[in-house]
Formats: C-alpha cells, sequence, structure tokens
C-alpha cells in the first residue's frame, strides 16, 4: 500500500514543507513526478477538490513517488514571504534536486497546474541538462500574459488588453439591456472599470515582471525537448487562450518537434477538473502517459540496493 | 517562530496537524477549525498566516485537517459532521498536550465557526473566535448543491443537465454520494447537517467574539441575546470586509484579523488578573 511522508526541504534559508507519496510496490525504475499547484501563494499542495493530493496518491498506486510542497513563506512551510513567480521558479529547483537525490531517483517529472506549470517550464529552462526534468505533463497551462492578471495570482488591478479580450466577446445589445436592468451587472462592470485605472494608476511592476515571464511561456515550450503531455479542458478559457492567442495554427510549431508534446482535450472539461469524472480522467491520462514512457520497458534503476539496504549509483568509466 | 507539521491520532485515518507557537508553553491558545469544502482551499493560505501571526503574539494555535480532506487519511465522502466534532477534540488534546495553555479556545471561520459551536457544546472551552459563522447548515448545503447546479449550466452542453437540487437531495436519500465540484459528499453528511436544526439554546463558552458581516447581523441577534441572557460575556461586532471566502487570491481580511488578535490579548489580560 502506497504511504506519505512528511519532509523539509530548503533554498535561500527557507525552510519549506512537503510531502513524498512513496509508491505501493518498489518499482524497477525509479522515477518522482513533482506536483505543483496552480496559484502564486494562495493555494495549498493538496489544491481544490484535493486534486493534487488525489493525483500523487494514485501516482503512487502506480509505482511512482510523488511530492507536494508549499513554496517558501507560505502555508504550511515557515514564515511569511512576498512570493513572486521567479520565487516559484527557484523553489521547484531546490525541489527537484531534493527530491532526485534524496529518494535517489532514476528520472524527475513535472506536473504542474495553471501557473505551476508555468513555474514548471520556465524551471526545466533553468536546470542543467543532468537536473532538467525528463518529461512534463501541464494541466491548463498559463501561456497568455493577460490571463495573470487574476486576482488568484495577486492581482486586483488588470490591463486594458486584458479586459478588452474578456469583455469583447457576446452580444452587444444583450449586455446593454444587462447593464441596465441588473443591478449585479452594473457593479460588476464598475469594479472592472476601477480594476483597469487601477492597474495603470498605480503600475505594478510585479505583475508586469510575471506577465513578460508568462509570456515567455511558449517560446520555452518550443525549446524543450523531452516527452511533453499537455492536458486541457474543452471549456477552460486557458485553452481558448492558447489556441486563439498562444499557439494559432501551431505557431510554436510543436507538431513539428522531435518529440511532439501529446494533447488531451477533455470534452466539458473545465480549468481545474473539479468533477469526480474529470479527475478520474486527468488521473487516467497521466498515469497511461507515463506508463508509455517507463513501465513496460525492461529497464532497471541505475541504483543498487546493497545488503544493508543503502542504495548506490555505481561508477561509471 | 516554530511551524511544526504532523500526524497525530489513531492509527487510522491518521490525521494530519500543523502547529504553531514559540517554544514556550502559550499562555493562549487556539484550536483551528477549518471551514468545508471549496472554502478550506481558498482560505488556507490566509488562515496559515494568521496563524504565524497569532503565534509573533504569543498565541499558540493548531490547525488540523479533518479525515477525508487535505493531507489526512480518508476519502471526502468520509467526512461527516460527528467525524470532525470528535477530530477536533483529538486536536485539542494535541494543544493541551503540547502547549500547555492556561485558556484553550477554538477559532472557525463559517462552517469551522459552526463546528467550534458545536465541539464547544459537547466539551467546554474557555472561549471561542467566530468569523461568519453558519447558524443553518441545512441552508448552506442546499446552497452547496445549487452552486453545483450552476457550475454545471456553464461547462456542461445544455442536453447533459438534466437534474434539480430535489434530485440531488433524492439521491442522497437514497443512500447516494453526490458530486460537489469534485468532492463527493456523503448521505451521512447531509442527513448530519439538516439535523442541525438551531445552535445551543446556552451558551457553548464563558466569552465568544463573535465578527460577522453587516448583512449577517439579523440573523445572529437572536442568538447572540439569547446566549448574553445567560451571563457569558458575547462581543459581537459587524465589520464590512469583502467575502474573502469567495476569492482565490491570499489577502488577509485585515479587520477580521486585526480585532481578533486584540480581543485575545485583552481577554487573555482578564483572565490573568482573576
Amino acid at each position: 500500500m502506497a504511504s506519505n511522508e512528511l519532509v523539509t526541504l530548503s533554498r535561500d534559508g527557507w525552510p519549506m514543507h512537503g510531502v513524498v507519496h512513496l509508491p505501493a510496490t518498489e518499482p524497477r525504475r525509479r522515477i518522482g513526478v513533482v506536483v505543483l499547484q496552480g496559484n502564486l501563494d494562495s493555494s495549498p499542495k493538496f489544491g481544490a477538490h484535493w486534486m493534487f493530493r488525489r493525483v500523487s496518491d494514485a501516482l503512487a498506486e502506480a509505482g511512482y513517488y510523488a511530492l507536494r510542497f508549499d513554496n517558501r513563506g507560505t502555508c504550511d512551510s515557515p514564515g511569511e514571504c512576498d512570493l513572486k513567480f521567479r520565487d516559484r521558479i527557484i523553489d521547484l529547483c531546490a525541489a527537484a534536486k531534493f527530491f532526485r537525490s534524496e529518494y535517489r531517483l532514476d528520472g524527475v517529472v513535472f506536473w504542474g497546474l495553471c501557473m505551476g506549470a508555468a513555474v514548471a517550464v520556465h524551471a526545466s529552462a533553468h536546470l542543467n541538462r543532468h537536473e532538467k526534468p525528463d518529461a512534463m505533463i501541464l494541466c491548463s497551462v498559463l501561456a497568455h500574459p493577460d490571463d495573470a492578471s487574476l486576482p488568484e495570482f495577486g492581482y486586483r488591478a488588470t490591463t486594458m488588453s486584458a479586459f478588452l479580450r474578456n469583455t469583447g466577446s457576446g452580444n452587444l445589445s444583450s449586455k446593454l439591456r444587462r447593464f441596465l436592468t441588473d443591478r449585479s451587472y452594473r457593479r460588476n462592470a464598475y469594479e472592472c472599470v476601477k480594476a483597469v485605472v487601477v492597474g495603470y494608476a498605480h503600475r505594478n511592476p510585479t505583475l508586469r515582471e510575471l506577465q513578460s515571464d508568462v509570456s515567455r511561456v511558449g517560446a520555452l515550450l518550443t525549446r524543450y525537448d523531452r516527452p511533453m503531455l499537455m492536458i486541457f479542458g474543452e471549456k477552460d478559457p486557458f485553452w481558448i487562450s492558447f489556441t486563439k492567442w498562444v499557439n494559432p495554427d501551431d505557431k510554436l510549431r510543436l507538431s513539428q518537434k522531435k518529440i511532439p508534446p501529446k494533447l488531451v482535450v477533455m470534452e466539458d472539461g473545465d480549468h481545474v477538473f473539479a468533477s469526480k469524472a474529470q479527475m478520474s480522467e486527468l488521473i487516467e491520462s497521466t498515469v497511461e502517459w507515463l506508463n508509455t514512457l517507463w513501465a513496460p520497458t525492461n529497464l532497471t534503476s541505475t541504483y543498487m540496493e546493497r545488503p544493508n539496504g543503502i542504495l548506490i549509483k555505481p561508477a561509471v568509466d | 517562530m516554530s511551524v511544526d507539521t504532523f500526524y497525530f491520532g489513531p492509527e487510522s485515518p491518521r490525521l494530519f496537524g500543523v502547529l504553531h507557537h514559540n517554544g514556550r508553553p502559550a499562555p493562549t491558545s487556539l484550536v483551528f477549525c477549518p471551514p468545508f469544502c471549496q472554502e478550506m482551499v481558498t482560505t488556507y493560505s490566509r488562515l496559515a498566516r494568521f496563524s504565524k501571526q497569532l503565534a509573533e503574539n504569543q498565541i499558540g494555535v493548531m490547525r488540523f485537517h479533518p479525515s477525508g480532506t487535505g493531507e489526512s487519511d480518508g476519502r471526502t465522502c468520509e467526512f461527516t459532521l460527528d467525524s470532525v466534532l470528535n477530530e477536533t477534540g483529538l486536536a485539542r488534546q494535541v494543544v493541551e498536550e503540547r502547549l500547555k495553555a492556561n485558556r484553550l479556545g477554538y477559532f472557525g471561520l463559517r462552517f469551522g465557526a459552526t463546528v467550534a459551536v458545536l465541539a464547544a457544546a459537547a466539551q467546554p472551552v474557555d472561549f471561542l473566535v467566530l468569523w461568519c459563522p453558519l447558524i443553518n447548515l441545512q441552508r448552506y448545503f442546499h446552497d452547496l448543491l445549487r452552486l453545483q447546479l450552476t457550475k454545471e449550466a456553464v461547462h456542461q452542453r445544455r442536453s447533459r443537465i438534466q437534474r434539480t437540487t430535489q434530485q440531488m437531495v433524492e439521491e442522497l436519500q437514497a443512500g447516494n454520494n453526490v458530486d460537489i465540484f469534485g468532492y463527493e459528499l456523503s448521505p451521512d453528511l447531509y442527513r448530519q447537517m439538516i439535523a442541525v436544526s438551531s445552535w445551543p439554546q446556552t451558551p457553548p463558552a464563558r466569552q465568544i467574539l463573535w465578527l460577522a458581516r453587516p448583512d449577517e447581523q439579523r440573523s445572529a441577534a437572536e442568538t447572540v441575546e439569547r446566549w448574553r441572557s445567560f451571563g457569558s460575556k458575547i462581543d459581537f461586532e459587524t465589520i464590512a470586509e469583502p467575502i474573502f471566502w469567495e476569492d482565490d487570491s491570499s489577502w488577509l481580511p485585515e479587520k477580521f484579523a486585526a480585532r481578533t488578535v486584540q480581543w485575545l490579548i485583552e481577554s487573555g489580560d482578564d483572565h490573568g488578573k482573576q
């Protein structure tokens, strides 16, 4: 039976709390998956409807190690930190190194939702060849900068382009009618306009930095040269962003890569896969794809077990 | 300040807990009773931050995840009102053993505040801190069902939306779980929540800080007056803060937090003088 253990990893003097899911049976290849939450500093490592916990439990049942952690100064990690996107990249690099060495892993995979997926893409570019993830699973990836100006990422102000994009669709007469008859709609419209004005009145350098980093996700995806699975919900606005703005007509030439990413679009799926059926499909897609990479092969771990139970990596000439 | 994470309670289901303290016995300690479902997630980061701030003010805090939630063992459908009340008692034992506080209370937000009231009614504590408690759990449960249908209306093809809240209730009454935003809720939970038709007639603690949003004042007034009539000190205040538990960001409701810290320090001083 799979089990969990609590761990502490650290970076830059910040201890970070994590949970490692140990596989139910000793796997032939020791593969670990780092599971990344989707917001900046507001989501705990178990996630909405415990999705990260469930994914990790399922991975462990399928013979993989899984690590979830709270970033520096957030949630169950000690201290308080005004966390930035770039801190998340640094923390992930530290977590991946910790996971690989402490659990003697033969391979590490990044699994991220939304901003977590964007963090995974950036971290894969930061890590050197031996440290970078052997594969990535990106769910509802945040790749369009306008999508970064949302409250869940800590930014109450928005930009004019994001505002226009989110309000530009739909019927003008129905909007006008609702504006005149619906008090909630009027209040929301007022809040939107206020958010745009605030966004411009108080130039937010952190938001600009985040948007700049998010705008590079597409280019970094093209540079990543290892297997990649991308999962979107059909009703997720980020899927629309991705197809309409980030990668229209395969602008990024992802399909022409040496190892093209596998794409799964879940029918009626939403941004966080918030139903039992969607979660089953998400977990199934994740485990099946990982199994195509590792489980059916006859490869064995590069680590050898000594009689005292200690794992060692044999020296290679 | 220390943040200790650990498992506690029975071997199965193992419960996850977090203790915030400064390494010395705390004069005042709190057990945090978490909100329910998605509200536990949306408020998690803020309440963790609030716990760290309380620990800096010499107030020890124990946060825990009821079984079937967060990092604790169990499945969502195993979460019931009875189980969370029992586990609140287990969390309280941990605080009594480890922090050795002079006075101990429960803190709760929304559903967590209701749990705090019910747990204190079963086994008294020195004080309660309630943020926007849910007085009517039956209505709350129906609101969750309605929210689920709204989500389905937004995300699913029209041909697939074939049920009403009444049909969802019938599902529960027939002994089946229902899926609310990916959380599986059980018939036992439903039965227990609708059985709580009213709050305790007598005050569950001698000192209570009850913070509410202005629109909750009317529904709270009757209970507050009744509890006061028994001689308990009920500090009821309304504070205009946005509905932060519906918001996915991480800002702390500063007015709620500041008033709570002030009240805990002042009431702790009063306790010391007695």
